[in-house]
């Protein structure tokens, strides 16, 4: 099971790439160049994190699995 | 992609707008990159923000960056408020914006976007030494909104195969070169299916250039681009 669910906020996405660029295997953009997730568990979690706090519009939430705890953005 | 630690060894304001940096590396003390590629930056609270690389793939101790700091954002604030001997943690390499084998390469820039395509352009001449026919369009506002020039006009000079126009939006009077954008230089050229053409700036300018070249019998998949924001 994967350890974090990943919520797009496909409003507040610019297209950066920034998340595809760390993990590639989870985050890629679609033909409107807004990001979506390919496989919640492809990656390690440190990457799939750490993609998203590389968006700079911070489109893309973490939550744990388990718990539903937001992970990122910390509010 | 790696997790580096590095100190910066160098500030520099080049103007009002853009901001040099020249990142030591501590751990690990060498990195390997291809031309083009960004890094992505923590600027604390666990936001990250990603940087084009200036310097060229062989000086592998260290890397460049030169970035608009003009934007009130997190990034800009972290960037401009780093001084020499301030470490920072960064993310790298990243990014799929390279050089490919086109016969013919076209390289369009706008403000700050000229960083990944100093890289490549050092790499591609001075290191590799390549015959290819290689044209730089570099558009800003403003007449000292321009660095690096005397660099660009020595590789002119050097390298019969790379030419190099910088493109003022606002000229000053009697500005002897192109006024205007990269756009109005685009329509003059004549291109086609050998070229190669690598566009980073702000997406206006990257939608509208793609547009063009296509107009202008350039492939879609010849078309590459980094967009800043």
């Amino acid at each position: 099971m994967a350890k974090y669910k990943i919520k797009i906020l496909r409003d507040k996405c610019i297209g950066a790439a920034s998340c595809v660029g760390i993990a590639p295997a989870v985050y890629q953009l679609d033909d409107k160049n807004i990001a979506y997730v390919i496989k919640e568990d492809g990656d390690t979690p440190e990457n799939i994190l750490l993609g998203a706090q590389s968006c700079p519009t911070n489109a893309i939430e973490i939550y744990d699995a388990e718990t539903n705890e937001k992970i990122w953005p910390k509010d | 992609m790696e997790k580096y630690r590095g100190k910066v060894a160098e500030h520099i304001l080049f103007n009002d707008k853009f901001q040099y940096l020249h990142i030591e590396l501590l751990e690990p003390s060498k990195i390997e990159f291809t031309a083009g590629q960004y890094i992505s930056v923590a600027i604390g609270g666990g936001e990250r923000r990603s940087y084009s690389i200036a310097s060229e793939p062989e000086m592998d101790h260290a890397v460049q960056l030169c970035v608009d700091v003009t934007p009130k954002g997190k990034g800009a604030t972290f960037l401009r408020n780093l001084r020499p001997g301030d470490e920072v943690e960064f993310l790298a390499p990243l990014g799929r914006f390279v050089v490919e084998a086109e016969p013919k390469l076209l390289f369009v820039a706008t403000g700050s976007g000229i960083t990944p395509i100093r890289s490549m352009l050092l790499d591609l001449l001075q290191y590799k030494k390549d015959p290819r026919e290689i044209r730089l369009l570099w558009g800003v506002r403003l007449v000292n909104e321009l660095f690096w020039l005397e660099h660009f006009r020595k590789l002119h000079e050097i390298y019969e195969n790379f030419t190099f126009m910088p493109i003022l939006s606002k000229p000053p009077e009697r500005w002897p070169l192109i006024a205007g954008h990269v756009t109005k230089e685009i329509e003059a050229l004549t291109l086609d299916q050998s070229w190669g053409v690598y566009l980073c700036g702000n997406r206006f300018m990257i939608e509208e250039v793609s547009q063009l070249l296509v107009k202008k019998g350039v492939p879609q998949n010849q078309i590459h681009f980094e967009k800043f924001f």
